[in-house]
């Protein structure tokens, strides 16, 4: 790493954020010049500057995968949809298992375990309907951004 | 005179190119800025269509918002399902709030505020906080994408380390401190208009910025180490 030959890390300027305002170049004539001098003296802010530089051409250069199309058409529209959907595939999931459970321990399961379990299940499949049925609502034609209530 | 008539000659042809440059950069800048009102006025028309009840102006719209909502609501939260389900939120309450829009104004300075304040909802209701949130092997692969400035496979590679490393360190950020350097960085916002989102004085963005800045350096320069990639930046 280069010396900062000006004795001062840029952390610890004065001016500190005059450092970024050059390399966003929005410093007055004066203030340019002053930092200009200041990197020609010192070897180790100039490589400072660079660095944030680099940092900043490459995070310009960052490009982002586009969701497919389709995946918008799939997700559930707003918090009300969405916490039902995860809600009731999680129940669904429950069900699933205790499904296993029934199957391997059939003999074991008390009559009241097995409505509670029963109950639990309908509410899974219950909240995936009515997740479906907000979207719909919400959303009536087959395009995904008609008829916004105002 | 026979002397100097060659020196003549070429310093009119030198301020002749001279002049030519300048009308042409000059003329480049006008067909930017012609497209650039052109594409405004277009929006404007669209919003003022789905004002009056267009459904074709209002799907045109949320589709013409869509991609840049997602990337802003990506790079604030750093996580893919997340950030979709910011972008859905936001173009609802784009769409709903269109009747209090001005259409003369640019759309996209209003979107990005909506899409920060359902980011700011999000992580309230989950109390999700970016470092808990992002699992940056799952993440880089999956939504980083590189654009290709070197010809060369090995400066791609390079380059998409380098972006990779950028990218993934802003996870390391306080939130505060990654917001505005998504702003500046990534979004490229002028301190103007960072200003008049985060609704705070220039003097506070550039040195908030400057901190911010200071801060990722650090990060960025300790993932290169950690990755034995020190001369990488």
């Amino acid at each position: 790493m280069a010396e900062h030959s000006c004795g001062l890390e840029p952390s610890e300027a004065e001016n500190e954020e005059l450092f970024s305002g050059l390399i966003d170049g929005v410093l007055t004539q004066a203030d340019a010049q002053r930092m200009r001098l200041r990197l020609e003296s010192c070897q180790g802010c100039g490589a400072f500057v660079e660095e944030l530089r680099t940092i900043r051409a490459n995070a310009q250069a960052t490009s982002f995968k586009t969701p497919e199309a389709d995946s918008w058409d799939e997700r559930p529209i707003g918090a009300a949809s969405r916490f039902l959907r995860t809600f009731g595939w999680l129940l669904v999931g429950l069900w699933l298992v205790i499904n296993v459970v029934l199957v391997v321990r059939m003999d074991e399961i008390s009559t009241t375990a097995l409505r509670v379990l029963l109950g639990l299940s309908f509410a899974g499949w219950a909240a995936l309907l009515l997740s479906v049925l907000i979207d719909r609502l919400k959303n009536p034609s087959d395009e995904r951004y008609r008829r916004v209530v105002r | 005179m026979l002397t100097i008539l060659p020196f003549i000659l070429s310093i009119s042809a030198h301020v002749t190119t001279t002049i030519e440059k300048g009308l042409n950069s000059g003329s480049i800048d006008r067909t930017i800025n012609d497209k650039e009102t052109e594409a405004r006025a277009r929006t404007a028309e669209l919003v003022r269509a789905a004002k009056s009840g267009s459904e074709q102006a209002r799907n045109d719209l949320a589709q013409q918002i869509r991609d840049p909502a997602f990337y802003f609501a990506l790079q604030l939260l750093g996580n893919r399902e997340d950030a979709m389900d910011v972008t859905q939120d936001s173009l609802m309450r784009f769409l709903g709030s269109l009747d209090r829009f001005e259409e003369a104004r640019p759309v996209l300075p209003w979107v990005r505020r909506i899409v920060r304040n359902s980011v700011i909802d999000l992580q309230r209701r989950k109390s999700v906080r970016r470092a808990n949130s992002l699992d940056s092997d799952g993440y880089e692969g999956e939504s980083l994408e590189v654009i290709d400035l070197g010809s060369d496979s090995s400066d791609r590679a390079v380059n998409h380390e380098r972006r990779k490393i950028v990218w993934n360190s802003l996870a390391d950020l306080p939130e505060s401190q990654r917001e505005i350097v998504v702003l500046r960085e990534y979004q490229d916002l002028s301190y103007q208009e960072i200003a008049a989102l985060l609704e705070v004085p220039i003097g506070t963005v550039m040195s908030r910025l400057h901190r911010a800045r200071i801060e990722l350096r650090a990060k960025v320069l300790n993932r290169l180490e950690e990755n034995e990639l020190e001369g990488l930046l």
